[in-house]
């Protein structure tokens, strides 16, 4: 955490990528936590949708 | 003297500078503004499937709707266009003849970790890699909505989003790779010109929609003992006759995001030229949309007089004559779209004679009408060289046929082997008794119509 750029603090001069944990490991964790966030909304998804099937058999 | 030039030298500098950053910010509100015109597709199948399905389904059709276009997005993120920039040769992963293709490559640009993250998140130094991302991420999702369609009342909800997610991430990505890519092995080998993606959008995500169907056949109530059809017509069809409209007006975005902007690095020269590096323009779309709606309609009109099949004539037009947009001479562009409204019921009704039930005409209107423009180019545009350069291959009707044979194989085996997996662990087929139920009510936490829809009272005088 924290601004990054070894510029006093300021957006002065800074170019290149800009977002947060440009250049450190972040991003891949980021996708980690994404992919997986989407693969368990998919699983409680299907068991909710299991359920309200198991009503209907 | 030598100060005056030298000042001069530098104002031309400051002016070529100030012209470069102008272009270059061009380019990228450009493909911008094909992401939210692209949307509009969505919100057009989202109101032509509520439309189209009863009423005890539209909302369960709706939810179908919005969770694939939510799931498609990240999954293109983490993993499609990985595939669009590694497989352009093959699944040898190796780098094109203009090296912007190959796992090395791909594995630079369109990974969200690493060193390629740089391109995958805020840039100041890549004005391009969002917006190209964000255009191609839009085609995947469309590809989820034109499957979507088919499949209507009777699929699972999480299975049908795993099986967008297969569609959108990998089946026309891999496609696209191949057919709409400058190192494009079915480009730079056989010729294959799809402009506008008749064949690696729409029909491989109609012939995935096919394989679909297969595995999860009709509606309880479509097909008679003896074979014949029941037509089992939406609860709505203002609703769908509107959602086609804006599925049309989308398509304009869909269309621009085809071309590639000039005067950049990665551009293939000063002006637009088409992915494959051929010369074209915003004008001939303009030419050739237009042209091949009205054929379509007028074509679909003549036959039927069907609303629902006039708009979907809209629809098959640009589709029929969406491989050369580029290139087609507005009239033929007119005559293409008008005989793709006339085939389209009679396709459609070959369809259901084999028993499946299309619930929206989604393979006739995009599968067979795909393939019919991928092949009318090879008869029209024959010999006209297929990408930008000396030596390029030629655009031929051999090539589009094995073009077209290549996409229907994509779509059609991914999509049945998929569907397969998922109806043999249970996840593709809503029970029996849910389907009469209708799934709104057996899933759904919301009412389409809690009031019903009621003739208001005669007004007071």
């Amino acid at each position: 955490m924290g601004f990054p750029y070894e510029n006093g603090g300021t957006w002065t001069d800074v170019s290149g990528p800009i977002f947060m944990g440009a250049g450190s490991a972040a991003p891949g964790t980021y996708a980690v936590i994404g992919i997986v966030i989407c693969i368990v909304a998919l699983a409680i998804g299907q068991r909710a949708e299991a359920a309200k099937y198991s009503k209907h058999k | 003297m030598e100060e005056q030039i030298a000042e001069l030298a530098a104002q031309v500098a400051a002016i070529e500078a100030k012209g470069n950053l102008t272009n270059t910010m061009f380019a990228e509100a450009y493909y911008y503004l094909t992401i939210p015109l692209m949307i509009i597709i969505h919100a057009g199948f989202l109101a032509y499937e509520m439309g189209a399905s009863r009423a005890k389904n539209a909302l369960s059709s709706g939810v179908k709707n919005i969770l694939a276009f939510a799931f498609v997005i990240p999954a293109f993120y983490f993993f499609g266009w990985w595939v669009y920039w590694a497989m352009p040769t093959g699944f040898s992963l190796t780098a094109g003849p203009n090296g912007i293709s190959g796992a090395e490559y791909a594995g630079a640009i369109a990974l969200a970790w690493g060193e390629s993250a740089n391109y995958m998140g805020p840039n100041t130094e890549d004005q391009i890699s969002g917006v190209f991302w964000g255009a191609f991420t839009l085609f995947a999702a469309t590809t989820a909505s034109i499957m979507s369609g088919a499949v209507i009342e009777r699929i699972q909800t999480v299975g049908f989003v795993i099986l967008a997610i297969i569609l959108g991430g990998f089946s026309w990505t891999l496609a696209a790779a191949w057919g709409w890519h400058a190192d494009g092995w079915m480009v730079t080998q056989w010729g294959v010109h799809d402009f506008g993606a008749a064949g690696l959008v729409h029909a491989v995500a109609a012939f995935f929609a096919l394989g679909v169907l297969i595995n999860l056949g009709p509606r309880v109530g479509k097909f008679n003992a003896d074979g014949s059809a029941n037509d089992i017509p939406g609860h709505n069809m203002p609703f769908t006759a509107t959602g086609l409209m804006l599925i049309i007006v989308g398509f304009w975005g869909f269309l621009m995001a085809c071309l590639v902007v000039g005067g950049e690095a990665w551009s293939w020269g000063a002006n637009y030229t088409t992915i494959y590096g051929t010369p074209t323009n915003l004008g001939a779309l303009a030419f050739n949309i237009l042209m091949s709606i009205a054929g379509g309609i007028v074509g679909a009109w003549v036959m039927t007089r069907d609303p629902f099949w006039m708009m979907s004539g809209a629809l098959a037009g640009i589709i029929s004559c969406a491989s050369g947009l580029d290139i087609y001479y507005p009239a033929l562009a007119f005559i293409i779209a008008f005989s793709a409204g006339i085939l389209l019921k009679p396709a459609a009704g070959i369809l259901e004679k084999m028993g499946i039930d299309d619930a929206v005409g989604a393979v006739t209107v995009h599968g067979t009408m795909g393939v019919y423009g991928m092949l009318l180019l090879g008869v029209f545009a024959s010999g006209y060289p297929a990408a930008l350069g000396d030596g390029a291959a030629q655009v031929s009707f051999m090539g589009q046929l094995g073009g077209a044979i290549v996409f229907i194989a994509i779509g059609l085996i991914t999509g049945y082997v998929a569907s397969l997996v998922l109806k043999m662990v249970g996840m593709l087929r809503v029970p029996e008794a849910a389907e009469i139920a209708g799934l709104d009510t057996v899933k759904v936490p919301a009412q389409a119509y809690p009031e019903g829809i009621a003739a208001s009272p005669p007004a007071s005088s």
